[in-house]
């Protein structure tokens, strides 16, 4: 194992590449990745529509092996986890908000997010506390038995972002996580995120091609054609001129 | 909960599973209630019947599919032989009832009121045979050709008035009748003939030694005690029946699976996205086929609830159509459904389990 990724470096990628073997060709979606995630940090990620960012997320989320290179989360390659751990790192220490909720719709808010503790071994007294209270924060209390179907979009993403941050989780992925909302909506959305770094030192990686994000982000990395590319000075990316 | 909230996102669908594991396994409870009915009714004249010994013709050993002649000069052998104290001839035959409508066959048996062995178990209603010109008919025989007491129905030559109804003799494909043994010969043609002797011994005899004094006087014959006698007719009986009985609750157990199976997969394919939302988010290995689980044992339970309040109202129905069928539900056919229809319902998750091994967490990025 690398003695470089502390534990402070909740993820990092080594020289990963990822191809996906077609009939006829190979595509390549992501080549010589490096990058490492910390605590209290707000990452973005940006690239246009089929640069690879959700792979790369997927890379993250301990849902498939990169081709080539190494990929850790919480200091321990992934290919080491064995499947029952990976699936007890994702239900207590990873958060997920995707663009289209991905909330269970058959069952009410509160029992999405009482669901979500049971994943992770929480006690039912203490999971309903905790949900209530999370659901208060997000102004959502009102909504505690309401199925997701029956909400708003921005309600929904709330309940999402809800359901990420229950557990405490310490790296949270999400995945055009205003893709769906109008820009009240995504800037709310955007600040509950930011607040959650704030609030308990955790690390959000956002995947995105909103520029207005920018603005929030502790970092900012651009993937274009799978090639990875890092500005630190947020002030100074141009995401324009990138696109040449 | 969780499990079952799935299944009532779309309730059309839970009802018709539902309602279709319940008909299966109404089929099923009535396979064996109905088999309970007619091993009872088959055999219910041999297990009331009073005799301690009853002999036949050699080589026959029921009285339900066998030939059996014996001579009267039998039953007076019998009759001398040390420890007998009653003998009771019994001449089965089968016969036409002439009815304006139709000509059902019966299981007719001529015996001897006098002795009164080998008549009807029970009458349910009139009186049991006082003379020659009258005739004993079965409940479901009586129900299904509206025959009543007091009404004279045509038997070959003879018109014999119904003097009662009896309860315990029916046999599901053909019901007994009683008349005098006179009768019964006189409608036969044939004189001084019968199928069995009903012996009664006294109280002292020893039925063994009776039976090897039977057999080494009359070589032509074959004697069994009464519990020897009714195993044998109960094993007769089961041999012609069962093999149906089970092919069709076998066909209903694979409609059964199939409909669960089916519908579980379907219900994986729909949630397909919800599943794999709960593998991305860290739901344990078990977490998601504990679910298709849940929900086979719940719509099967569910099933069967619904079997079980319909069944009373689906047999009466059956009985009512056609009289002959008779059920006996139990406690017994209550839990071995039970049984049956949960394993069914583990048995039908096997399809859907496969399914979802395809179903991966990534989908939810997609």
């Amino acid at each position: 194992m690398n003695s470089d990724h502390s534990i402070s470096a909740l993820a990092e990628m080594q020289c990963v590449y990822k191809t996906f073997n077609g009939k006829t060709s190979e595509q390549k979606v992501l080549q010589d990745v490096n990058f490492r995630a910390c605590r209290d940090e707000f990452i973005l990620l940006l690239g246009p529509s089929g640069s690879g960012k959700t792979t790369l997320l997927t890379l993250l989320g301990g849902m498939q092996q990169p081709s080539k290179g190494k990929v850790f989360i919480f200091g321990k390659e992934t290919t080491m986890y064995k499947a029952g751990e990976m699936q007890r790192i994702r239900a207590c220490r990873m958060g997920f908000i995707f663009q289209t909720f991905n909330l269970i719709e058959s069952i009410s808010v509160l029992e999405n997010l009482l669901l979500i503790q049971q994943f992770a071994g929480i006690a039912a007294g203490k999971a309903k506390k905790n949900a209530l209270r999370l659901l208060d924060e997000m102004q959502l209390l009102h909504h505690c038995h309401s199925l997701p179907k029956t909400m708003s979009q921005g309600e929904k993403q709330r309940v999402a972002v809800a359901r990420a941050l229950i557990n405490n989780a310490q790296l949270i992925i999400a995945d055009e996580p205003t893709g769906s909302l109008n820009s009240e909506m995504g800037l709310h959305v955007v600040k509950l995120l930011k607040a959650a770094v704030a609030d308990k030192g955790r690390c959000v990686i956002v995947a995105s091609h909103d520029e207005r994000l920018v603005k929030f982000s502790d970092r900012v990395l651009y993937l274009h054609d799978g090639i990875l590319k890092e500005n630190q000075n947020r002030l100074q990316f141009e995401f324009s001129g990138d696109q040449k | 909960m969780y499990a079952i909230k799935i299944l009532l996102d779309n309730r059309l669908q839970f009802i018709l599973t539902v309602a279709g594991i319940a008909l299966c396994s109404i089929l099923m409870l009535l396979l064996m209630t109905i088999y309970k009915g007619v091993a009872d009714g088959s055999v219910q004249y041999v297990r009331s019947s009073n005799a301690d010994l009853w002999v036949l013709q050699k080589h026959s050993n029921n009285i339900l599919r066998s030939n059996s002649y014996l001579s009267i000069k039998h039953g007076n052998a019998i009759q001398k032989i040390e420890g007998v104290e009653t003998v009771a001839p019994v001449f089965f035959l089968l016969v036409n009832v002439n009815l304006p409508q139709n000509s059902p066959t019966v299981y007719l048996a001529g015996y001897d009121p006098v002795v009164a062995s080998g008549g009807p178990p029970s009458i349910y209603r009139g009186k049991n045979l006082s003379s020659g010109k009258e005739i004993v008919i079965d409940r479901a025989f009586a129900r299904k050709h509206k025959i009543k007491v007091g009404d004279r129905i045509p038997l070959k030559k003879d018109s014999l008035l119904v003097s009662g109804i009896s309860n315990g003799t029916n046999m599901f494909v053909i019901q007994y009748a009683f008349v005098t043994i006179e009768e019964a010969w006189s409608i036969a043609g044939i004189d001084d003939y019968v199928s069995c002797y009903q012996v009664r011994l006294a109280p002292n005899a020893d039925k063994t030694t009776v039976a090897e004094s039977i057999q080494g006087k009359l070589g032509n014959t074959v004697v069994f005690d009464q519990a020897t006698f009714l195993e044998n007719n109960l094993r007769e009986m089961e041999s012609g029946l069962l093999p149906l009985l089970f092919v069709v609750a076998f066909i209903s157990a694979v409609v059964l699976t199939a409909i669960l199976s089916l519908i579980l997969t379907i219900s994986v394919l729909e949630k397909r996205r919800e599943y794999a939302i709960l593998k991305a988010l860290g739901a344990p290995m078990g977490f998601v086929p504990n679910l298709v689980v849940k929900q086979a044992l719940f719509m099967s339970t569910a099933g069967l609830f619904l079997a079980i309040i319909l069944f009373y109202p689906f047999a009466r129905l059956i009985e009512a159509i056609s009289p002959e069928v008779t059920t006996q539900l139990s406690l017994f056919h209550i839990a071995a459904i039970f049984v049956a229809v949960e394993l069914l319902g583990i048995i039908s998750v096997a399809l859907p389990l496969f399914r979802l091994r395809s179903v991966y967490p990534l989908e939810v990025f997609q």
